[in-house]
């Protein structure tokens, strides 16, 4: 396959776990891209060798004012299709191919990972919930079916990439992601992917906590843009 | 004259001139340019005379004067918030661009060193 795949990873603090998920990305694919989000540790340090690229925000903006980045670098390299990753290494390398194939293919405009259709291991209950509630929100908000709605393993066409406009910074943007397939009436497909929640995972994701405040800054946004 | 009003009139005062005073050396008459002396203007004759509110007030189908006041500092307080929270998601967006920007740019000239300096599109 002579189409290029680029994987983007938005990395913030991540220098425990980063190196590893990199070295297994690249491994099979030659184009990862990774933007460290003005990490305040040796994220960027522990990559030199790593053969990715690497671009560094100077100040943290937020994972999805990194990973606009990380897409626009790449569209700037020529990719074909970008697929984004998460850092922390709950996503399965395996599954990128998976992602990737219905874009290839043409069947769709963006595939989106869905932990629901595919197997989670250890996610704990509250967790649980919490997601559900923010599919039951992203139905109601952004009138959009999907069983997951805040998965940072995603796949876009080019010119999807390029049509993209991440405005939210931080974690909203998921949400603002499928306002974009809606606006633009792209094609989507959920990929079931297998999601491996682990101890640094948990610790470094979002905490349910935080699902509040990330819904009220989206309504917020809706009211007054 | 009340106690307050001796202290508050000249504060009041000295506040209108330097608007006015900032209006003159503008010499450009806009509506926003205009805000700050109408406002001390208005601030310095409800201080004066209170019944000049409550007039208005009763115009206006409000009771009391203060109640008039309290209304127009709710609405000024929500426009403000509304104002500086637009302007703020403004400048964080331009932040962001700037941040992305320079990100993007230091990718090129890294990429650009590794290929022993030809120029790489950035």
């Amino acid at each position: 396959m002579n189409r290029r795949i680029f994987v983007v990873i938005a990395a913030y603090n991540e220098s425990r776990a980063i190196a590893p998920v990199v070295a297994r990305v690249r491994a099979k694919y030659p184009h990862v891209v990774v933007v460290d989000d003005g990490s305040t540790d040796a994220t960027t340090e522990c990559l030199q060798s790593s053969g990715a690229h690497l671009l560094r925000h100077r100040i943290n903006r937020g994972q999805g004012a990194a990973l606009q980045t990380g897409i626009r670098f790449a569209l700037m390299q020529g990719a074909d299709v970008i697929v984004t990753f998460d850092a922390d290494g709950q996503h399965d390398e395996a599954d990128i191919d998976v992602m990737a194939a219905p874009i290839l293919r043409g069947e769709c405009d963006v595939t989106l990972g869905s932990r629901f259709l595919g197997s989670v291991g250890n996610m704990p209950f509250t967790r649980r919930i919490v997601l559900k509630l923010a599919v039951a929100f992203t139905r109601v908000i952004s009138n959009i079916r999907v069983t997951d709605a805040h998965n940072g393993f995603r796949a876009f066409s080019r010119d999807a990439a390029a049509g993209l406009r991440i405005t939210m910074d931080r974690m909203a943007h998921a949400s603002e992601i499928l306002d974009e397939i809606r606006r633009n009436n792209w094609r989507f497909q959920e990929i079931p992917v297998r999601i491996s929640y682990s101890a640094y995972s948990l610790a470094k994701g979002q905490s349910s906590w935080n699902a509040l405040r990330i819904g009220s800054e989206m309504l917020f946004r809706k009211i007054t843009m | 004259m009340t106690r307050f009003q001796l202290v508050i009139l000249p504060v009041i005062t000295v506040l209108f001139a330097r608007s006015l005073l900032l209006l003159i050396r503008v010499r450009r008459l806009s509506g926003p340019s205009l805000l700050g002396p109408v406002i001390w203007l208005m601030a310095g004759l409800a201080i004066l005379n209170p019944d000049f509110t409550t007039e208005i007030a009763k115009s206006m189908g409000i009771g009391r004067g203060a109640d008039l006041l309290i209304y127009l500092s709710a609405l000024a307080f929500l426009f403000l918030a509304f104002y500086v929270y637009q302007r703020f998601q403004r400048v964080d967006s331009a932040l962001t661009e700037l941040t992305r920007h320079i990100a993007i740019r230091e990718a090129g000239v890294a990429a650009s060193d590794r290929a022993g300096g030809r120029d790489v599109p950035s």
